[in-house]
């Protein structure tokens, strides 16, 4: 008897704990505000109009994102409800990355990485009268993400070097203290 | 033998108990004002440093955070610039810190304002960076944990963008001057 019960228990946990993860986002998204949910073959399709081929590589490697919005007073998430998502989410093996709380804004990272690849960012920013709720999930690579970082630091050196100095350097200004 | 197989499990709860209870007064410290709207909170997890070592570029910059980073077990830091009793606090918080666990580093006053630094070891390796900055109306609380190079965690006081991490280059001059 104990052991049908047990069983019954540990099924009943593995089958709910998926739905858990998204338990914010399908609680608030009828409210007013902004909730997208942007499937994998959408994401496929938006990255046959990325130029690069290192771009595309890494959206396709994003199976889902979700973005929940509210603004200009608007906020319905209680304190109580991200404290019951943040307990849910790190049963569901999502970590915290980075935790600020600066005066009413509370701003939270979190994270789950499997086998050397991200596979979840959850981006949260709370205050009493705004709420931004970004989650993607794929399997981001390490590799990949270096790919992109160093493509962008090497564009980025490359404007420094095009870029013309607003004042010439022969140019010498007077400056007297008054 | 028997009783001593019962003691076993006890002996290493003690032991693991009054290793949390020295770090305890920190933790607490942090704990008590880490919901206080005067204060800015920032948590950034051993899983962030892990990650974010993960990722190799060719910037030279970069890469001197990254040598630093990889060996990071967590940030920790407690910020407030504009209180009234600032002083309050950092001899409160003065009043918390282990002195026999932390061996003070550093020690500077300029005018009103107070910069303490205090590690803590076991053996050769720093274990844990504690930094205390009080002034009348400004206060900081940070702590790195990890395996800590005094010379490279100077090097993060650049990079941080955090009130009080400048101070974290005292560690540098002063390492120069002895």
């Amino acid at each position: 008897m104990k052991a049908i019960f047990s069983s019954i228990c540990l099924l009943f946990i593995v089958h709910t704990l998926p739905a858990q993860d998204g338990w914010l986002y399908w609680k608030y998204k009828d409210y007013d505000g902004m909730a997208i949910t942007v499937p994998s073959w959408v994401v496929e399709a938006g990255s046959w109009f990325l130029p690069e081929r290192q771009e595309r590589k890494l959206l396709r490697k994003v199976d889902k994102v979700r973005f929940m919005m509210f603004e200009n007073n608007e906020n319905p998430v209680s304190d109580r409800d991200m404290k019951r998502f943040t307990r849910k989410a790190k049963l569901r093996g999502l970590e915290d990355l980075v935790v600020v709380r600066d005066g009413k804004t509370n701003v939270r990272v979190m994270g789950k990485e499997r086998r050397k690849s991200l596979r979840k960012i959850v981006v949260m920013v709370h205050s009493e009268d705004e709420f931004v709720f970004v989650s993607v999930k794929g399997r981001l690579r390490f590799n990949d993400i270096n790919q992109i970082i160093e493509k962008y630091d090497k564009k980025e050196k490359n404007k420094d070097k095009d870029a013309k100095p607003l004042i010439p350097s022969v140019m010498k200004i007077p400056v007297s203290r008054v | 033998m028997k009783k001593q197989l019962y003691l076993l499990p006890l002996f290493v709860l003690v032991t693991i108990l009054s290793a949390a209870a020295q770090n305890d007064g920190i933790t607490r410290f942090f704990k008590q004002y880490e919901d206080d709207e005067r204060f800015t909170m920032v948590f950034v997890s051993p899983k962030m440093f892990q990650m974010v070592s993960k990722i190799e570029t060719d910037d030279e910059d970069w890469n001197k955070v990254r040598e630093v980073v990889k060996d990071l077990g967590g940030l920790r830091v407690l910020t407030a610039d504009s209180i009234a009793d600032g002083l309050e606090m950092y001899k409160t918080a003065l009043s918390r810190v282990p002195q026999n666990e932390y061996a003070e580093l550093l020690t500077v006053r300029d005018g009103k304002e107070n910069v303490r630094i205090w590690v803590k070891d076991s053996g050769n390796i720093i274990e844990e960076l504690l930094l205390l900055v009080g002034s009348p109306d400004e206060f900081t609380m940070l702590s790195f944990t990890g395996k800590i190079d005094l010379d490279k965690i100077s090097e993060l006081s650049k990079t941080l963008d955090i009130d009080g991490a400048e101070h974290l280059g005292k560690l540098k001059k002063s390492k120069e001057k002895e």
